[in-house]
């Protein structure tokens, strides 16, 4: 009975990537947030390293649902999410080793990611399987968008374009020519204050959709 | 039946499925380790191999590990000592020693061919933290001041700021647990233990050979 008042899937993947973003809206994730969004190339891994974690722990503990006891749930939320880390983390240092290394502790601290324990709460062990995979698929391309869109706006405006490398220079695309590198946006007062401004015009957006 | 027999039961009934789970996730990331482990070993490999070139200079080569058995800090490990190889000739050793930062820390210390020269060292793995603990990998003053230090002794840290002689080296304010701990630490842990058995092996081969 409880299960027909709460969303379908297309609500709970749409809540994800707009209402309910994780960065703009539910103020979740915010130490990757932070921390690795100097480059949008670290960004994109991040996310998808959470979106993989958060769909495969949202399956589990769905599938589990029924069997899991009130004072023991978040020890399973915990295994499950410590597994897939562990997975991914191992898969990042075997074949994309660069990466690896500048995500650093960020990969396994994605264990303590609040946005996976949350869904798995509000969502997986309460909802169907379909519903608790939109659902994580959602906040999965929310967490991506939010990423991404602050590390566009850093690694533009800290090095004039977009995947700019100095070992490599034909690499990456350089939007601004000439650009005097704002060094600040590549640090973390860089990150608050991206996140700062994009989160102000976020919710100018949707003051003026509401009204 | 008792009421502590009773008590174990029921926590027992209780956490079945925590068990259960303990013991699918440690198998899956078991096969998962074993099957990618080749492949990081062979990472960290190749990226040995560029780091030896920094240190050497452009030419320098690698090859197949020399492996020592010794003893660090009470515990049996097996390192690996990576040749630093220049036309040919064998021109140093790039030791991938393992100690503790704030984690696991993984670093290749460069010595000369004698092992009585410090030629350098650089982080292959670490989980210090971002923009405190890593400048043990960014700080260029800091990893350069290693380089003809005497291998054979002791490394002193002193505070940065702090003049500098013989095998002092100063840590940095600001990561002091990363560089001092895990720098100069690891560094003073593994080389007197490493030393003698790299030479002995040395020894060995050039009889052998």
């Amino acid at each position: 009975m409880a299960e027909m008042t709460l969303p379908g899937a297309a609500t709970r993947f749409r809540y994800g990537i707009l209402d309910d973003n994780p960065i703009y809206r539910q103020l979740l994730g915010m130490c990757p947030t932070l921390a690795v969004t100097a480059s949008l190339a670290g960004a994109f891994t991040m996310a998808a390293a959470t979106t993989f974690v958060l769909i495969m722990a949202s399956t589990v503990v769905c599938l589990l649902r029924h069997q899991l006891k009130g004072h023991l749930r978040i020890l399973v939320f915990t295994m499950a999410i410590a597994t897939f880390v562990t997975i991914v983390d191992r898969f990042l240092a075997a074949y994309v080793f660069s990466m690896s290394r500048q995500l650093g502790p960020y990969i396994p601290l994605i264990i303590v990611n609040c946005i996976i324990i949350c869904r798995c709460e509000v969502c997986a062990s309460h909802q169907p399987i379909h519903v608790a995979i939109s659902d994580a698929a959602g906040q999965g391309v929310g967490f991506l968008l939010g990423l991404t869109s602050i590390a566009a706006v850093r690694e533009l405006l800290a090095t004039g374009g977009f995947f700019l490398n100095e070992a490599n220079p034909a690499a990456g695309v350089r939007v601004i020519p000439g650009w005097p590198n704002w060094t600040v946006m590549a640090g973390p007062a860089g990150a608050f204050i991206t996140l700062g401004v994009l989160m102000g015009v976020v919710n100018l957006i949707s003051k003026r959709k509401k009204s | 039946m008792s009421e502590k027999k009773k008590g174990f039961l029921s926590y027992l009934g209780q956490a079945w499925l925590v068990l259960i789970l303990a013991i699918a996730f440690g198998a899956a990331l078991a096969g998962v380790e074993k099957a990618t482990r080749p492949r990081i070993r062979q990472n960290i490999k190749d990226f040995i191999a560029v780091k030896l070139v920094e240190v050497f200079g452009t030419g320098t080569t690698t090859a197949e590990p020399t492996v020592v058995a010794v003893e660090v800090k009470a515990r049996k490990r097996k390192v690996n000592c990576y040749p630093a190889i220049r036309d040919g000739k064998r021109i140093g050793w790039g030791i991938e020693a393992e100690g503790t930062g704030y984690d696991t820390l993984t670093l290749l210390i460069c010595t000369d061919e004698d092992v009585n020269v410090v030629k350098g060292y650089r982080v292959v793995i670490d989980q210090e933290t971002p923009g405190i603990g890593d400048k043990i990998k960014k700080r260029k003053g800091f990893i350069d001041q290693f380089a003809g230090k005497d291998a054979a002794a002791a490394l002193v840290p002193v505070p940065e700021g702090a003049e500098t002689a013989g095998n002092q080296v100063w840590t940095i304010t600001g990561a002091t647990y990363s560089s001092e701990k895990g720098v100069v630490g690891t560094i003073n842990d593994v080389l007197p233990a490493v030393r003698p058995a790299l030479l002995a092996a040395m020894k060995e081969a050039n009889q052998d050979g």
